[in-house]
């Protein structure tokens, strides 16, 4: 069985007064194993964004279902949505989304505290990840006393503080600099490399290239999809380029 | 070019009109304050009116007080908004406009705002003019005026003070734009909080500041050092409030932040956290609101208090209508003795006869009044400041003349009667250490007059001796003691025995009476003469001095005087609370606009949305009604100092003066639960919207 199943997913949004239907996705269907680096890339307007509100259980589909670990988000009900979405799912965010009035160290114990955790086995949690991700001297910082790249390593550190079973990305290196971008890639690939599932979504191609997989999504229908297989990075940037560029080029016929 | 300018102003004002609408508003209401007292000031047919000088005069003192006032929330409120504005500021910027071209528009901005608020004002003023009018009429007793009348100079006035405002306004916003650099702008908007300091130093000063003015607020034991000591306390509490409200609150905040196994529960740390900030930011405008507040309390209770009481207070003072005192040429005991008052009988009844009216209760009597406190059982000359009495003596016949009763007293016993402290007496009594006689308690309370206005008495001991001749033995000691210990220093209030009291009630009109009697056998004043002396003498052919006091012409001229002040003291507290609701609203839409962000993202990491609102509106409720809160606080402790400065103006019933003060409390508390929903409104749907959002991404 697969970690992540999505099936026949379609969402219609309907214009305030009921006037016009948008398709944002039509028929969705992928699956992601667990350990596996995803990345979803589509042009803006795509439907990726909606395809990943709805796997952050922040969206409910018009049709179809996302099965997380043999578990129908459909079936989750409301009440018990925000702790799954805090046990099961992490979040990282183009805009970083930090709480100002948090210092460093707050926000990434806040989905522990949410889920009820003592602070000893808190603080036994943190030290390791802040090491690794290269924020231990920020943690008494707050989020407007650092830097976007740093920013954007404690939100990672957020997400995956409570080891869940996919981490969710929503154009990471959206508003990072080359420099952070190229240092926040090589963490997923090392969180990765631990055992961490990820899904992507982004339209960087060598955010993509960074991937095990990469799907394309146009127009609401997953396109087309590229393994990494052996390639190497730069390979397989050239391989996801030129799918890009032939998307395009179809959609244009 | 310019045409330009002036629709991008209107633009933005439209644009930003939840913050220009209650600018606008707020400014109105403070001129309509204004123009309204100025009008009533300098209103003719006020000044005409009994006690109607004394009544403008502090009417016109009110004016520049609301003008200060004015001035501080005016600033307040632009350099507010213009600080919310500097983003857009910034863009204009960007997009080409050299600074002259911002001053331009926000000039035409100021423009707007200033022609506005201030036509509004002078027509909000109008209409509230006559309405104001005819309650101050209604509450000084006076006749109403219904003739309609615009007064030019008020309105001149409020409208070129005014305009200066705004036109100095501006001159500091433009300051401000040519200062700043474009991108200083542009970051403005994001550069985020700063840390939060624990300034322990200033919240701890702070409290020590507020500890110190309650001291003195409760140590206070008399009048006079109430009346120097309050000013002082005021400015104390005032410095206390804002330190404790900026630092203090985010010292205690961060001492319950740094016991983890406490901060780190969701509850907890959200509440915490966000109170950090909501203090951080907001805790100069909590103090105001906070401060504010207490100057509501505090006044209008006292005001209320003062109006109210006046009447009670003219009925202690004066038992009837009129009293005359006669007094001999030669100002000794044994002449005054042989005063007749029958003499007055007859020219009051020649008087009466000519007015048409009838004398009734005509009573005279000697009397010894002083102030007063027991010692033991020896009643001596007030010394102590807490625990005092006024005492009347007099003797037994006229008080069974008085009275209509038939007490007897023997050798070596006192008649007494005290209806506030029935135990202030005891089995025995000297007075100033004649005595001790045996105490017999008195079946009524004479109906004698007068009671000194400033007292703050715990009641009134009526004492009764056995003879004239004994009256004139105690008046010998008491005069003699009081110019041995008080001729140098001055002392309490004593009234001896070289005055004979004359009291007497008229049906009719008692203030014609007056009017009519000094003419016939005084000086003839004319009635605005009367009416601002409220007393009259004269002196008879064989040298006897004679004074007519009269109740109405007292009564009118306090109630005008009152009046005025409880007057100013509502015009006040209106300019405070619109103040107060002002400083309140837009703590709540910066609160909104902040807190939207952190709600979506408390929502996106995991928090229901139950939670959210449970602990948000649990936050803004406790951060909201902090003010209220201390501010009551604040007027406790007031209670006691404002008790005795009360006591100038004759109020002699504390209790009456805790249920006003309570009742307005309670008021006041409904009102600012009530401002708190209507304002919260906003800060819920900017939040809301942040929510809708967030689940239609």
């Amino acid at each position: 069985m697969s970690m992540l199943e999505v099936k026949n997913l379609k969402k219609v949004y309907t214009t305030r007064f009921g006037g016009n239907k948008v398709t944002a996705l039509s028929n969705v269907n992928f699956t992601v194993e667990r350990g596996e680096y995803v990345a979803i890339m589509g042009e803006s307007g795509s439907g990726k964004t909606t395809l990943l509100n709805i796997l952050a259980a922040l969206d409910k589909p018009t049709e179809g279902e996302v099965i997380l670990e043999g578990d129908s988000l459909n079936k989750v009900n409301d009440k018990a949505l925000a702790a799954f979405r805090r046990e099961r799912l992490g979040f990282v965010f183009q805009e970083f989304n930090l709480l100002d009035n948090f210092s460093v160290r707050d926000n990434i114990y806040l989905p522990l505290v949410l889920a009820g955790q003592k602070h000893g086995e808190m603080a036994k949690k943190i030290d390791p990840i802040a090491k690794k991700l290269g924020i231990f001297e920020l943690l008494e910082k707050y989020p407007y006393e650092i830097s976007g790249g740093q920013k954007q390593r404690v939100a990672v550190a957020r997400a995956i503080i409570t080891k869940p079973d996919i981490l969710l990305a929503d154009e990471p290196t959206g508003a990072l600099d080359s420099g952070s971008t190229d240092e926040l890639l090589r963490l997923f690939r090392s969180i990765n490399e631990e055992g961490q599932s990820i899904l992507m979504v982004t339209h960087s191609v060598k955010a993509a290239s960074t991937a095990g997989r990469v799907l394309f999504i146009k127009d609401g229908v997953v396109y087309h999809q590229l393994y990494r297989a052996n390639m190497g990075t730069e390979e397989f940037y050239k391989k996801i380029s030129d799918s890009l560029t032939a998307l395009v080029g179809s959609g244009e016929q | 070019m310019g045409n330009l300018y002036t629709k991008l102003a209107f633009t933005s004002i439209r644009k930003n009109k939840e913050f220009y609408a209650p600018y606008m508003i707020s400014a109105a209401i403070m001129i309509a304050l204004f123009f309204i007292v100025t009008s009533l000031a300098f209103d003719p047919y006020i000044q005409s009116v009994h006690g109607g000088t004394t009544l403008a005069t502090l009417l016109v003192l009110g004016i520049p007080v609301l003008g200060v006032l004015s001035i501080f929330f005016l600033f307040y409120l632009s350099s507010f908004i213009m600080k919310r504005r500097k983003k857009e500021l910034g863009l204009y910027s960007i997009l080409g406009m050299e600074k002259k071209h911002i001053i331009a528009v926000v000039s035409r901005e100021n423009f707007i705002v200033a022609v506005s608020s201030i036509v509004l004002g002078n027509v909000l003023g109008l209409v509230f003019y006559k309405v104001s009018q005819l309650i101050l009429l209604k509450i000084i007793h006076c006749d109403i005026d219904l003739s309609m009348r615009l007064s030019w100079p008020a309105m001149a006035i409020t409208t070129v003070l005014y305009a200066a405002l705004f036109g100095l306004i501006f001159i500091f916003a433009s300051a401000e734009i040519r200062l700043r650099s474009t991108l200083g702008y542009l970051k403005s908007g994001s550069v985020g909080e700063k840390k939060p300091k624990a300034n322990w130093f200033l919240g701890i000063l702070g409290i020590l500041l507020l500890v110190a003015a309650y001291f003195m607020a409760s140590a206070v034991q008399e009048t006079v050092q109430a009346f120097t000591l309050f000013f002082p306390a005021v400015i104390l509490v005032i410095i206390g409030t804002y330190m404790v409200f900026v630092a203090g609150s985010v010292f205690v905040l961060n001492i319950l932040k740094k016991n983890k196994d406490y901060y780190y529960q969701t509850k907890h740390m959200i509440s915490v956290s966000g109170m950090l900030y909501r203090m951080k930011r907001n805790g100069m405008g909590l103090a105001t609101i906070c401060i504010l507040s207490t100057m509501v309390l505090v006044m209008m209770s006292t005001v209320t208090t003062i109006i109210l009481l006046n009447q009670k207070n003219m009925d202690r003072i004066f038992s009837h209508d009129f009293c005359i005192n006669i007094s001999p040429e030669k100002h000794g005991v044994e002449d005054t003795l042989d005063l007749d008052p029958e003499v007055v009988r007859e020219k009051l009844e020649y008087t009466a006869g000519r007015t048409g009216c009838e004398i009734e209760n005509f009573e005279y009597y000697y009397c010894l009044n002083l102030i007063a406190d027991i010692q033991g059982d020896d009643i001596r000359f007030w010394r102590d400041y807490e625990d005092y009495y006024q005492v009347y003596i007099t003797d037994l016949e006229s008080y069974n003349r008085i009275t209509g009763q038939d007490v007897n007293l023997s050798e070596g016993q006192i008649g007494y009667i005290c209806e506030q402290d029935p135990d202030a007496v005891g089995d025995k009594l000297s007075v100033h250490g004649d005595g001790p006689y045996d105490t017999v308690l008195l079946p009524e309370v004479p109906d004698i007059m007068i009671g000194d206005v400033m007292t703050y008495s715990r009641g009134d001991i009526y004492l009764v001796v056995g003879s004239e001749e004994k009256l004139v033995a105690l008046n010998k000691l008491l005069t003699d003691s009081w110019y041995e210990e008080f001729s140098e220093t001055g002392g309490p209030s004593y009234g001896d025995l070289t005055y004979k009291f004359i009291t007497f009630d008229v049906t009719g009109d008692d203030r014609q009476f007056f009017q009519d009697y000094s003419a016939d056998h005084m000086s003839a004043l004319s009635r605005e003469e009367l009416e601002y002396m409220n007393t009259n003498w004269g002196t008879w052919e064989d040298g006897t001095n004679e004074y007519i006091f009269s109740k109405g012409m007292f009564t009118d001229y306090f109630y005008s005087l009152y009046g005025g002040i409880f007057f100013l003291g509502i015009i006040l507290s209106l300019a405070c609370i619109t103040i107060a609701v002002l400083v309140m609203y837009f703590k709540q839409i910066l609160e909104g606009y902040e807190d939207a962000g952190k709600f979506s993202i408390m929502k996106k990491v995991g928090l229901t949305n139950e939670d959210i609102k449970g602990t948000i509106y649990s936050q803004i409720v406790m951060v909201f009604f902090m003010p209220l809160l201390v501010a009551g606080i604040h007027t406790a402790f007031a209670y006691h100092m404002v008790k005795l400065m009360l006591t100038l103006f004759a109020i002699t019933d504390a209790t009456f003066y805790f249920v006003v003060l309570l009742i307005c409390v309670l008021v006041f508390a409904i009102f600012y639960g009530l401002v708190f929903m209507i304002t919260s409104k906003n800060y819920f749907k900017l939040v809301g919207n942040a929510d809708k959002a967030v689940s239609s991404y």
